[in-house]
């Protein structure tokens, strides 16, 4: 069996993007044009504010907010103890050991007849004053004291006011984007013109998925609308970009976002406007902790992938024990991927590995070499260009040694170069391979029906499961709908289909859907790439 | 393997708990309680011996918590905090502080580290998670086990393993209170 070279890069696409990814340009392009109509937030300025405090237990105008607990004696932060982490996003309260958080919806606060509650506490309807004196000193309208559980606030009379007119619209208000009949989803397609057509498979597959949802009667009759917007030519442009489409056109949630390249602006972002987001296209998830709970990742990138190729290598070592070297080109790359495969080694027990940067003149390459062979070492971790790879194996070839190469995040097609002397002997990982396309018809179908590209299959793929796996996540969700529960939908996925990727897990304290590779191998006289592996957990 | 604590004093037995608008700490002590010696994580990753580490030959206070509890949880790390500060330079030498997750599964080292950022908890306050099975086990031994995590009571326990003196009290005790038990079990005979 071989692969097929799917994509005009040969490659599985995300190798391609490896490419792409170091390349951003300043310059070139021109402002982007934004479809943006006014913004029209559910909430009042004076409601938003009020919601930050109740969500997050911060003043929007950065005055303090304190919580006082246990008869006042334990002064907090109020980001420590925020209202919806007792109450609920909702209202309705989060019921835990025995304590109850009351209903905080404004119709069961100011039921005409006053509120009896199980535990026999009898009062009033609330009024604006009485929700003050809950809040800061812990009464009910009665008079009666609220159990110590409940913490008393101090914040400023502003802060207060916004609060309460926030309450009144608690459990009524939704997240943006999100009506009876609709939600909004958005991506980000690349605005580089010589990657324009990555853009198109983004917004091909995406629009075709999601029609083919809204002629199935949508989501709890809600349609999918998309919004595109396009990044920019730094990463910081490009967050302030997305940032204004995502608020200007009122976006629910993101799929399949080009973000390499700001990726981790972008991931940040997603964070701070509490957007989830599935499947941006990148080579650098940024899954590590503190978790970012937002942004939810299909494959392995380029650490992932070389963990899962160390597993591979350290299994094939005759002697466990014996180090391996690393050479790396000195870039911000290959920093990543070198802590990430030195960190493997010694978890898979063959480490520790011994780092070499690669000279930076051509001329020092033989030297460099035979300063290799000297460390009687067979394996090698190569984290540098195929060019550079290729010059090494000429040179190491040139002094009769052959050790076995592992290329990190770097291949294409050049390395069929390689001296005959490394026949079987190069090796690297992908995040998915044909095996995975276990239900390629679905999404052949869809590309015939759609008309879709012929390019980008790789690309295809990745953003056709993308979109899978958000529907499917909204599905779950149910009805009633949010942000916080789609993520809490998306955690659920366990060893989900996509029928184009590796099964998808998400957790917890899991970003990363299929996370491991598929070790190849290099047939250097027929030119093609060789399946090395099954599916390496890199976990 | 399990150490048998030995308990110098037997008092009238009352979990309290259920009772979440109780005030004042109301404290029972404990008949008998052994410590298993389980293998734990830190949240700084490390891997410690919950009796051989933690306990022997220490004061302890002892909560349970897990880091996707938002109701109860914070409020309890609240008041340990403060119960850190108020405890002053006794912790870590004489006094220790146990958070123990009722939810291993999901609580990770990191997990953990983060939950104790948030609360800036300082040294001589461990939080402890391990594997599943085990944790329960030790869960079971101190008295805290539940069927269902969201049903975990809020309690904490604080004992004096030279003595074998150990005590309930309520999860939300003001700290004041809780510095009094603490060191009221500190100078048992
Ligand atoms: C640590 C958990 C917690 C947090 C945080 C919290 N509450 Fe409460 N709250 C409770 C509990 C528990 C009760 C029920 C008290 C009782 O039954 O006596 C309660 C009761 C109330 C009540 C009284 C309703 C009634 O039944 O009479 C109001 C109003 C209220 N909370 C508002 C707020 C607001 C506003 C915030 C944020 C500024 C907030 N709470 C934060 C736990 C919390």
């Amino acid at each position: 069996m071989s692969l097929p070279a799917h994509d005009r890069c040969t490659l599985p696409y995300i190798i391609c993007l490896a490419s792409i990814a170091g390349l951003i340009l300043p310059g070139s392009f021109g402002d982007l044009v934004f479809a943006g109509g006014a913004a029209q937030y559910l909430l009042t300025a004076q409601e938003k504010s009020g919601k930050q405090i109740y969500v997050h237990g911060t003043s929007p105008g950065g005055r303090k907010i304190s919580a006082y607990l246990g008869e006042s004696s334990v002064e907090v932060p109020g980001r420590t103890m925020p209202c919806a982490n007792c109450h609920g996003l909702d209202g309705r309260g989060k019921p835990e050991g025995g304590v109850v958080p009351s209903n905080l919806t404004w119709e069961a606060l100011t039921k005409p007849y006053g509120v009896t509650h199980p535990e026999g506490r009898t009062h009033p309807p609330y009024t604006d004053r009485a929700l003050e004196l809950a809040i800061t000193r812990g009464l009910d309208p009665a008079g009666n004291k609220l159990l110590n559980v409940m913490p008393h606030y101090q914040l400023s009379q502003e802060d207060l006011g916004d609060l309460v007119a926030y309450l009144k619209r608690l459990g009524k208000d939704h997240d943006p984007g999100l009506t009876e009949n609709s939600i909004t989803i958005g991506t980000t397609i690349p605005a580089r013109a010589d990657l324009a057509g990555i853009g198109q498979a983004i917004k091909a597959v995406t629009t075709a998925f999601f029609e083919e949802v809204n002629s199935r009667g949508g989501i709890y009759n809600r349609r999918i609308e998309l919004k595109i917007n396009a990044t920019s030519d730094t990463p910081i442009t490009t967050s302030a970009i997305v940032k204004r489409f995502i608020q200007n056109e009122q976006v629910f949630a993101m799929t399949s976002a080009f973000t390499a390249g700001a990726d981790k602006e972008l991931a940040a972002l997603m964070d701070n406007l509490e957007v989830p987001m599935v499947g941006p296209l990148t080579l650098y998830p940024q899954g590590g902790y503190p978790l970012n709970r937002h942004v939810f990742y299909i494959l392995s990138g380029v650490e992932g992938q070389a963990r899962a190729l160390v597993n591979f290598a350290c299994q094939r070592m005759p002697v466990k024990r014996a180090a391996v070297l690393i050479v790396y080109s000195d870039d911000e790359m290959a920093k990543g991927v070198l802590e990430a495969i030195t960190d493997q080694c010694r978890k898979s027990g063959c480490g520790p590995p011994e780092p070499y940067g690669y000279p930076n003149a051509d001329s020092d390459v033989p030297g460099f070499a035979a300063k290799l062979k000297q460390t009687s070492k067979s394996v090698i971790f190569f984290l540098g260009t195929s060019r550079e790879a290729i010059a090494l194996m000429k040179e190491a070839s040139e002094l009769r040694w052959s050790p076995t190469f592992y290329l990190g995040a770097i291949a294409g097609n050049e390395i069929f170069g390689a001296p005959p002397s490394f026949a079987k002997k190069i090796f690297f990982s992908v995040p998915s391979s044909p095996d995975d396309h276990t239900r390629t018809e679905e999404f052949r179908d869809l590309a015939t029906k759609h008309k879709l590209p012929a390019h980008h299959l790789g690309v295809q793929r990745s953003v056709y499961s993308a979109a899978k796996i958000l529907i499917e996540g909204l599905k779950r969700a149910g009805k009633d709908l949010s942000r916080e529960k789609l993520i809490q939908a998306l955690e659920g996925l366990y060893e989900y289909p996509t029928g184009v990727t590796p099964a998808v897990t998400y957790g917890l304290n899991r970003r990363i859907g299929a996370m491991g590779a598929y070790v190849v191998t290099i047939d250097l006289e027929k030119k093609q790439f060789l399946p090395a592996s099954g599916w390496i957990d890199s976990n | 393997m399990p150490i048998k604590v030995l308990v110098m004093l037997v008092a009238l037995m009352s979990v309290p708990g259920s009772t979440a608008g109780s005030v004042t700490a109301n404290t029972g002590a404990i008949s008998s309680l052994r410590i298993p010696d389980t293998a734990v994580y830190d949240q700084n990753g490390k891997r410690l011996s919950f009796y051989a580490d933690l306990i022997k030959g220490k004061t302890v206070a002892i909560n349970f918590i897990f880091t996707t509890c938002t109701t109860i949880c914070p409020p309890l790390t609240a008041m340990f905090r403060k119960l850190q500060q108020d405890l002053g330079e006794r912790i870590g030498l004489e006094v220790r502080l146990i958070s123990v997750s009722v939810d291993p599964a999901n609580d990770t080292p990191e997990r953990l580290h983060d939950f104790a950022a948030k609360f800036k908890a300082g040294p001589g306050w461990t939080f402890v998670t391990g594997n599943k099975a085990e944790i329960d086990a030790l869960l079971q031994a101190l008295g805290a086990a539940v069927g269902d995590k969201n049903d975990h009571t809020p309690m904490i326990l604080v004992g004096n393993d030279v003595t074998g003196y150990w005590t309930r009290a309520y999860g939300l005790t003001p700290p004041a209170t809780l510095v009094k038990v603490i060191t009221e079990a500190a100078n048992r005979e």
